[in-house]
C-alpha cells in the first residue's frame, strides 16, 4: 500500500501497538480493527522501532514498560526520525512519568487500566489533528455555545464577543490547537511566559481561573478546560 | 631519765596508734566515698532509657567520683567531656580494650604510652559491650588500690545498666515485630477477600458469556459485560489503595508541591467519582474566591477522592454528598458530608486506623476501607489533619480535611498579565 494523505473521514489508518502483554495487544487489536483501523503489533521496543521504520504508520500506541527497553527510550529514538503521533500507556500515580512522556514528544497518554472508548476517542482526536496540515488553516471551534476562530482571533460565548487578555488568548489558543490532548504545565509555561518562568505555576492557576470564568466554564463541572492534577490542562476532546 | 624513757615509749605507742587510726579513718572515708559514688551512679543509671543516656550518666558519675576527666563509649554512643578528650593513641587503646575485653592504656601492659586508662564494659560472658576511659596523665606514677577498686566497681555498674537498656530495647523491638506481624496477616486476609470477590464475579460472568452467550438475549449479555467492567474497575481501585498504602508505609512518599486551584482538585475528584458511579449525587460548594493552594496536586486529589468515594458509599441513593471548602485562619478546610448511618462516637476516631478498617473486613460494604487511612497519610504528609465529626444536624458523617496554607520560599505576588 502506498502512503496516502491521511483523512480522518476515511478510517483506514495504520496503528502500531507496542506492548509486551499479549492480552492487552489482543483486545487492542480487536477493538481497533472493529473501528476500521489496520493494526500491527510488537511485543518489544526493538521490534516496534523496526516496524515503525519499515512500514508507514499513522499512529503508535506505546506501553511505558517494555521488557527490553523503557517506553521513554523507544519514544526518544522514534522522535529522532519520525513525527508520527504517539499515545503512551502509563500507570496511575505516575504524574511525573506522564509529564516526562509528553515532554519527550508523546502526543497523549492513557492510564492503565483504561476503557476502550477512552482510548478510541484519543486515537480519533490525534488522527484528526494530523489531517490538518500544519501550515494550513487552524481549526475553528464551535459547539453552539462557544465559538473560537484562531485565524480572526475571535472568541464569542452565546453569540456575545468575549474580551480576552493577550495571555488568556494565548493559553486558549495553545490548548485548542491541541484539543483533546493534555498539554503539560512545563509546555504551557514555556509557550506563554518563556523559558525564564518555568516555575511560575501560580501565574498559570490564576490565568486558568480567569479564562474559565470568561468562557462561562467551571473547574467543578468542566465543559471546555479540564485540569489533570499534577500533569497539565486539556481542552475538551 | 626513766620518766623521759616512759614518755618516749608512750609517745611512740600513741603515735603508732594515732597513725593506725588515721589510716583507718582514711580507708573508711574512701569506702564511704566509694559507697556514695556508687549509690549516686545507681540512681542516675536507673532512669537512663538508652545507651546514650547510660553513657552520659556513667561518664558524669565517673568524673565526679574519680575527679579526673572521663570518657565512655557504649555501642554506637560516645559520651565525652569538654575538658579533655582521648587522642589517636588513646583511641587505639580504647579500641583494643573493646576488642579484647581487657583493660588497656596507662597502668597496663598494652599501649601503656596512652594518657588514658581504659576499662572494658563486660557482659555476663566477658564480652565487651563498651569501654570507659579515665584521663590520668604522667603526674600520677601509679594507681591507688582504692581508685582501681572504685573505678572497676563503677564500670561494672554501668555495664549492667547498659545491658538492661539493651534488653528493654530488644523487647520493644519484638513487640513492634508482633504488631507488624498482626497487621500483615490482617491485611493479607482482607486483601485476599477483596481481590477474590470482584475476581469471582468477573470470572463467573465471563465464563457464562463464553459458555451460554449464544443462548442469551442482548440485555442479559449486556448485564454480564457490565459486571465484568464494574468489578474490574473496583479491583483496580483496591490495588491502587494497596500501592498507596505501601508508598505511605515505607516513607517513599515524596511531596512535590505545586500550585493548584481548590476547585480544580475537587472538580477532578468529582469527575473521577462520577465516572465510576454515574448515579452519585454531589453538591459542591467551593467559593470562586478561594486562592490556589501549594500542595502535591495528585496526592491531595486522591485524598479528597477517597473521602468522597467513602461518603458516596454510605449515602442513601436519594441523598447528595456535600463538599464544602472554606479558608479559615490561614488554613484550608474541606468538609465532606454524607447522610448515611453515621459512626458511633466511640468508633469515630478509629475509622482512620488501619487495624479498624482492615479488621472490619466484610462489614464494610465494599471491602478494605483503607481509603480513609490513606487519606490521613497523604494529608498528614502535607502537615494537615483529617477528622471524623457527626453530620450537620446530627445525622450522617462529616469528614473534615484541614490543610495549612503554605507558600514556596520565594514567592512573588502573581501578575498574570
Amino acid at each position: 500500500m502506498s502512503p496516502t494523505p491521511i483523512d480522518a473521514s476515511v478510517p483506514a489508518a495504520r496503528v502500531l501497538v507496542i506492548d509486551d502483554e499479549t492480552q492487552i495487544r489482543r483486545f487492542l487489536d480487536i477493538s481497533l480493527r472493529a473501528q476500521g483501523y489496520q493494526v500491527r503489533q510488537a511485543a518489544t521496543g526493538q521490534e516496534g522501532l523496526q516496524l515503525a521504520a519499515s512500514e508507514d504508520m499513522d499512529l503508535v500506541i506505546l506501553d511505558i514498560g517494555l521488557p527490553d527497553m523503557e517506553g521513554h527510550e523507544v519514544l526518544e529514538q522514534l522522535r529522532q526520525w519520525s513525527q508520527v503521533p504517539v499515545i503512551m500507556l502509563t500507570v496511575r500515580a505516575g504524574e511525573a512519568e506522564k509529564v516526562r512522556a509528553l515532554d519527550t514528544g508523546a502526543n497523549d497518554y492513557v492510564t492503565k487500566p483504561f476503557g476502550t472508548q477512552e482510548l478510541m476517542a484519543r486515537v480519533r482526536a490525534l488522527l484528526r489533528t494530523r489531517s490538518v496540515p500544519s501550515d494550513g488553516t487552524p481549526p475553528v471551534f464551535d459547539d453552539g455555545h462557544l465559538h473560537v476562530d484562531l485565524v480572526r482571533r475571535e472568541v464569542a460565548l452565546e453569540g456575545e464577543p468575549v474580551a480576552l487578555t493577550r495571555k488568556e488568548y494565548a493559553l486558549l489558543s495553545l490548548l485548542l490547537r491541541n484539543a483533546g490532548r493534555v498539554v503539560t504545565q512545563p509546555q504551557i509555561l514555556q509557550e506563554i511566559w518563556g523559558p525564564t518562568h518555568q516555575h511560575d505555576t501560580h501565574y498559570l492557576r490564576i490565568l486558568v481561573g480567569k479564562l474559565r470564568h470568561k468562557l462561562g466554564d467551571s473547574a467543578l463541572d468542566s465543559r471546555y478546560l479540564f485540569t489533570e492534577p499534577g500533569v497539565g490542562l486539556r481542552f475538551k476532546g | 631519765m626513766i620518766t623521759v624513757f616512759l614518755f618516749l615509749a608512750a609517745a611512740l605507742v600513741a603515735g603508732r596508734l594515732a597513725s593506725r587510726l588515721r589510716m583507718q579513718v582514711i580507708a573508711l572515708r574512701a569506702a564511704n566515698r566509694h559507697a556514695r559514688a556508687r549509690q549516686q551512679l545507681g540512681r542516675q543509671l536507673a532512669s537512663a532509657a538508652g545507651h546514650g543516656e547510660v553513657a552520659q550518666a556513667g561518664r558524669h558519675a565517673l568524673e565526679q567520683a574519680m575527679d579526673v576527666p572521663a570518657w565512655l563509649r557504649i555501642g554506637g554512643d560516645t559520651a565525652a567531656g569538654g575538658r579533655s578528650q582521648p587522642g589517636d593513641t588513646d583511641l587505639a587503646a580504647a579500641d583494643w580494650a573493646l576488642r579484647h575485653g581487657q583493660p588497656s592504656g596507662r597502668f597496663t601492659d598494652t599501649l601503656a604510652g596512652a594518657q588514658w586508662w581504659f576499662l572494658p564494659l563486660l557482659d555476663g560472658e566477658d564480652r565487651a559491650i563498651g569501654v570507659a576511659g579515665l584521663y590520668l596523665p604522667g603526674a600520677q606514677a601509679r594507681l591507688l588500690p582504692e581508685q582501681r577498686q572504685l573505678a572497676e566497681a563503677m564500670v561494672d555498674d554501668i555495664a549492667q545498666a547498659a545491658l538492661r537498656t539493651r534488653l528493654v530495647a530488644e523487647l520493644e523491638q519484638a513487640h513492634v515485630s508482633n504488631e507488624t506481624e498482626r497487621l500483615r496477616s490482617a491485611l493479607l486476609s482482607s486483601v485476599s477477600h477483596d481481590l477474590r470477590s470482584p475476581l469471582a464475579a468477573m470470572i463467573g460472568s465471563a465464563d457464562s458469556l463464553a459458555s451460554y452467550g449464544a443462548a442469551m438475549d442482548t440485555a442479559d449479555r449486556r448485564a454480564l459485560l457490565d459486571t465484568i467492567l464494574v468489578e474490574g474497575e473496583r479491583l483496580d481501585r483496591y490495588i491502587q489503595n494497596l500501592l498507596d498504602m505501601t508508598r505511605l508505609g515505607h516513607e517513599g512518599l515524596k511531596i512535590n508541591r505545586d500550585w493548584i486551584g481548590v476547585d480544580e482538585l475537587i472538580g477532578s475528584a468529582a469527575r473521577r467519582l462520577q465516572r465510576y458511579q454515574p448515579k452519585v449525587r454531589l453538591e459542591l460548594d467551593i467559593p470562586s474566591t478561594l486562592a490556589p493552594i501549594w500542595v502535591h496536586p495528585a496526592l491531595v486529589e486522591q485524598a479528597v477522592f477517597n473521602v468522597m468515594e467513602n461518603a458516596a458509599k454510605f449515602s442513601p441513593p436519594d441523598a447528595a454528598v456535600q463538599v464544602q471548602a472554606r479558608e479559615l485562619d490561614g488554613q484550608l478546610r474541606i468538609d465532606v458530608i454524607d447522610a448515611g448511618p453515621g459512626i458511633p462516637d466511640d468508633e469515630r476516631a478509629r475509622i482512620f486506623d488501619m487495624f479498624y478498617s482492615v479488621e472490619r473486613g466484610d462489614r464494610g460494604r465494599h471491602g478494605t476501607g483503607l481509603g480513609l487511612t490513606i487519606c490521613q497519610g497523604m494529608i498528614g504528609a502535607h502537615g494537615g489533619s483529617v477528622q471524623a465529626l457527626p453530620g450537620r444536624d446530627g445525622r450522617g458523617t462529616l469528614i473534615r480535611i484541614t490543610l495549612p496554607l503554605l507558600k514556596p520560599a520565594s514567592h512573588d505576588e502573581p501578575d498574570p498579565d
